[in-house]
């Protein structure tokens, strides 16, 4: 039993290295509750856990979801006891399972089932009188991030209800296509006579709810770009099905047997599978891109300097009375109002604008500006929501409510302009418009011109033009080359909302990137001009920095993680100023300076007011963005880089990154931003966050690093990880390949369909010709669709 | 050949059975979440791991 390295002791899945007795943190947790005071050879370690979860319950950091209005808002049924968490952090889905492991875990929870492609964990409490915060503090120190859904603001449920009413409405369908191919084959197999005539009809009975419900999407989405005045798909989707459809019913009530019931119905069928499918691989992307950093999804503590005014008592959840007579609570980011005082610590974000009450804090705001250097307030200053604080803990006052603060108005201005973006058309929007107008054309000219020599073969010939000619390359060609594109991008972890970019993205120049958290990490590094530093003094300011968490206390930690750290005692911060203590017996000092014309950041030690070392940090370029950036270069990309960072900085990262100084364009605000955007015609924009979102907003294709706080990524039409620009090039090799399948596809359902359609005008094609024909043309292009080598592109 | 007037029907309204109770399970959600329950079935049941 002595061997407990290999396998997870919970969830019993294999490990790559002696990692210890649990794979993750969520088994580590579930298994110490189930074997609490269990005499196994991990007691200790269990011991150790629930130390730490008793900490954990201790601190309580989400007592605000006990608070009734919390729960009124969030609950899913009226008793309050159903709520739904969306979870980040499901990595191993086996042991996220354990999760479903609480109702034996906690005498709370009556039911907990997980929807794993959703990250969804629906959670029932036993009563109404249930903690749900003892459950949320859980939950996260299995090490999921939380959010709490709404029900009102519950994207997924409208999903969910759309997905259903699509697999309906194929399932339908199917089989109606299925049960009206069985009467047409056994005509075209010889029965003739009156049952004919009664397959005929049971025929039409059983086409009538294709044409009226299957083919709805088609309807609604034709008189959608009617009213936008912009070409889609389904509008020649739906003016070949219903002529189609219609003439065919009146052939056959005149008693011709010219009727295309069975092909136009199994090809409907199709269509709406494809497409289907193609949105699951978008909607999967859009799960995996939820936002979860939205400040309002924060609980802050409120400070009331007099409880007496104060609201309900019910909604004090715990007010505990300090030295100054105040008293604090936790709630809720979102119910913060104007005027409140508030206090955050380290590390938290600003839900809203607030004034500093504190004497001094220092703030990093490369999210919303894009400086990559923190800076410092004093007393009085107005900060942005959007905003992060770094040193200790500070206290705020609001004075703008969250709902009009500078990230809200900054978020509305995006989602205006995203509603502009979305009537650019894809090439192929609009050459179906063209081909459908092309193929009716012809079909009037010839039934006018042919109506002489024989009315009836007139109508019914340029009918089944229409039928075998018009549809299948639109509607087919187009959704199978996406989803194959969908496919491969999603494999590979990026995540596409909008396809027109594989259309869009390989004829495009120009291209501006964003310059901290896009090609730049956001972390400092060590500047390679340094001087040699001894350990001693290494120890000395690891020791100084120990529980920072500024950037350069983050940047010490990481580069020199093999020194030991020394005692410090006496130790002080002193924001936007550095940090100060004693070792043995001597004062230290470590002050951060920050040339704000060189944009420079350093560090240097004082011993006893004495100055002994200056360390230099500069901003650190992603490990793959400069060969990205090359490559790009190499096939004719116009590169820019638009950062809100000084001129200084900026220059030097850029050249670094090989951009030339007039490439470079500083100091830009969210608004300067898309005005240097705008004039490209065709555009691309690589940014982070909420500072690129109007240039995003504004440009043929945006690309986000996931990674951001208040936008949401899947507002984006592209999304990579954020370590990983090199996917970008990886996007153009899929795009370029999906383009190829895209004009294959079409090459294909002209020629083919052009064949046809002849054959139809000379009198070949008769409806047995046309069942065969078009789902032959369908079998084929999915064979090329899905024959196609993707595997060229290199990961 | 008039047998087939009744087992068409018949053919149709079975179909439509079939139909209907898969629009009864889409209802009741069971098509939600495709991919949970094929995890599911690899989790062991702790009580059973206990014993040993």
């Amino acid at each position: 039993m002595g061997s407990v390295s290999s396998v997870c002791l919970h969830c019993q899945s294999e490990m790559p290295e002696n990692t210890g007795a649990f794979c993750c943190r969520g088994c580590e947790v579930i298994y110490s509750l189930l074997h609490k005071g269990d005499n196994s050879v991990v007691a200790e370690e269990t011991e150790r856990l629930n130390q730490h979860l008793i900490e954990r319950l201790k601190a309580n950091l989400w007592r605000a979801a006990d608070d009734q209005d919390f729960r009124k808002i969030h609950s899913f049924n009226r008793t309050q006891t159903e709520y739904r968490l969306f979870l980040k952090g499901i990595s191993c889905s086996l042991c996220s399972l354990s999760l479903e492991g609480l109702s034996e875990a906690l005498p709370e929870v009556s039911m907990s089932r997980l929807n794993i492609e959703h990250s969804i964990l629906h959670l029932q409490l036993k009563d109404p009188s249930s903690s749900l915060a003892k459950v949320l503090n859980l939950v996260e120190e299995m090490g999921f991030k939380i959010v709490v859904i709404n029900p009102q603001e519950n994207p997924q449920a409208h999903q969910d209800s759309e997905n259903r009413i699509a697999v309906k409405r194929i399932a339908i369908t199917g089989f109606l296509a299925g049960n009206i191919m069985l009467f047409s084959a056994s005509q075209y197999l010889g029965v003739s006579g009156e049952l004919s005539r009664v397959f005929d009809w049971c025929q039409l009975i059983l086409f009538l709810p294709v044409l009226l419900y299957s083919g709805r999407p088609f309807y609604e989405g034709a008189i959608r770009s009617i009213r936008s005045r912009h070409m889609s798909i389904d509008f020649p989707m739906a003016v070949a099905l219903s002529l189609g459809s219609w003439f065919s019913i009146a052939n056959l009530i005149r008693g011709s047997h010219q009727i295309y019931f069975d092909s136009t119905a199994s090809f409907l069928f199709l269509i709406l599978a494809s497409r289907y499918l193609s949105s699951r691989l978008i909607q999967k992307g859009k799960v995996a891109d939820f936002e979860l950093c939205h400040p309002q999804n924060q609980t802050v503590e409120v400070i009331d300097s007099d409880p007496g005014l104060n609201q309900s008592p019910a909604h004090v959840l715990d007010s505990t009375v300090s030295q100054q007579k105040e008293s604090t609570r936790r709630v809720m980011a979102s119910s913060l109002t104007l005027g409140q005082h508030y206090r955050l610590t380290a590390n938290q974000i600003l839900p809203c604008d607030s004034i500093l009450v504190s004497d001094s804090c220092e703030v990093d705001s490369s999210q919303l500006s894009g400086e990559s250097v923190p800076r410092v307030f004093f007393k009085g200053a107005e900060l942005l929501s959007g905003s992060k604080l770094l040193s200790h803990d500070a206290s705020f006052q609001v004075v703008r409510s969250s709902s009009v603060s500078y990230m809200q108005e900054l978020q509305r201005k995006y989602q205006s302009a995203l509603l502009e973006k979305s009537k650019i058309m894809g090439i192929s929007d609009r050459l179906s418009g063209l081909l459908l107008v092309f193929v009716l054309l012809i079909a009037a000219g010839f039934a006018v011109w042919f109506w002489p020599v024989n009315s009836e073969q007139a109508i019914s010939r340029s009918l089944a033009l229409i039928i075998v000619a018009c549809p299948c390359a639109l509607a087919l060609g187009t959704p199978l080359a996406y989803m194959r594109g969908l496919q491969e991008c999603y494999r590979r972890g990026i995540h596409v909302r909008s396809p027109h970019v594989f259309e869009k993205l390989n004829q495009i120049e120009n291209w501006f990137f964003d310059k901290t958290g896009t090609l730049t990490t956001g972390n400092l590094r060590l500047s390679s001009n340094n001087p040699m530093i001894d350990d001693e003094l290494k120890s000395v300011m690891l020791g100084l920095e120990a529980k920072s968490n500024h950037p350069i206390a983050l940047c010490l930690r990481r580069f020199w993680r093999d020194h030991l750290s020394a005692e410090v005692f006496n130790l002080q911060e002193h924001p936007g100023s550095g940090v100060s203590g004693q070792v043995q017996g001597r004062n230290y000092q470590l002050q951060n300076t920050l040339d704000s014309e060189s944009g420079e950041v350093s560090a240097t030690l004082f011993r006893d007011q004495r100055k002994l070392v200056t360390i230099r940090f500069i901003d650190s370029p992603r490990a793959t963005s400069k060969d990205t950036l090359t490559r790009l270069r190499k096939i004719g990309k116009q590169l820019k880089l638009v950062t809100g960072d000084h001129r200084a900085s900026a220059l030097q990262m850029g050249t670094e990154l090989g951009f030339a100084e007039m490439e470079i364009f500083s100091e830009m605000s969210p608004e300067k931003k898309l005005a240097q955007v705008q004039p490209a015609d065709e555009q691309v924009f690589v940014g982070d966050g909420i500072n690129d979102s109007l240039a995003m907003a504004g440009s043929t294709v945006s690309v986000i690093m996931r990674r951001g706080l208040g936008l949401q990524p899947h507002s984006a039409d592209v999304s990579l990880p954020s370590d990983r620009p090199e996917l970008l090039t990886v996007l153009l090799e899929i795009s370029g390949a999906t383009k190829k399948i895209l004009i294959r596809n079409w090459a294909w359902s002209i020629i083919y369909n052009g064949a046809a359609g002849l054959g139809a005008l000379l009198g070949h094609v008769d409806p047995l010709a046309a069942a065969l024909l078009m789902p032959m043309s369908s079998l084929v292009m999915i064979g090329i669709t899905f024959m196609t080598n993707m595997g060229r592109v290199k990961l | 050949m008039s047998v087939l007037y009744i087992m068409i029907p018949v053919s149709i309204g079975l179909a439509i059975l079939f139909v209907g109770g898969f629009i009864w399970a889409s209802n009741n959600q069971q098509f939600d979440d495709l991919s949970t329950p094929a995890f599911r079935m690899l989790k062991d049941d702790h009580k059973g791991e206990e014993s040993k």
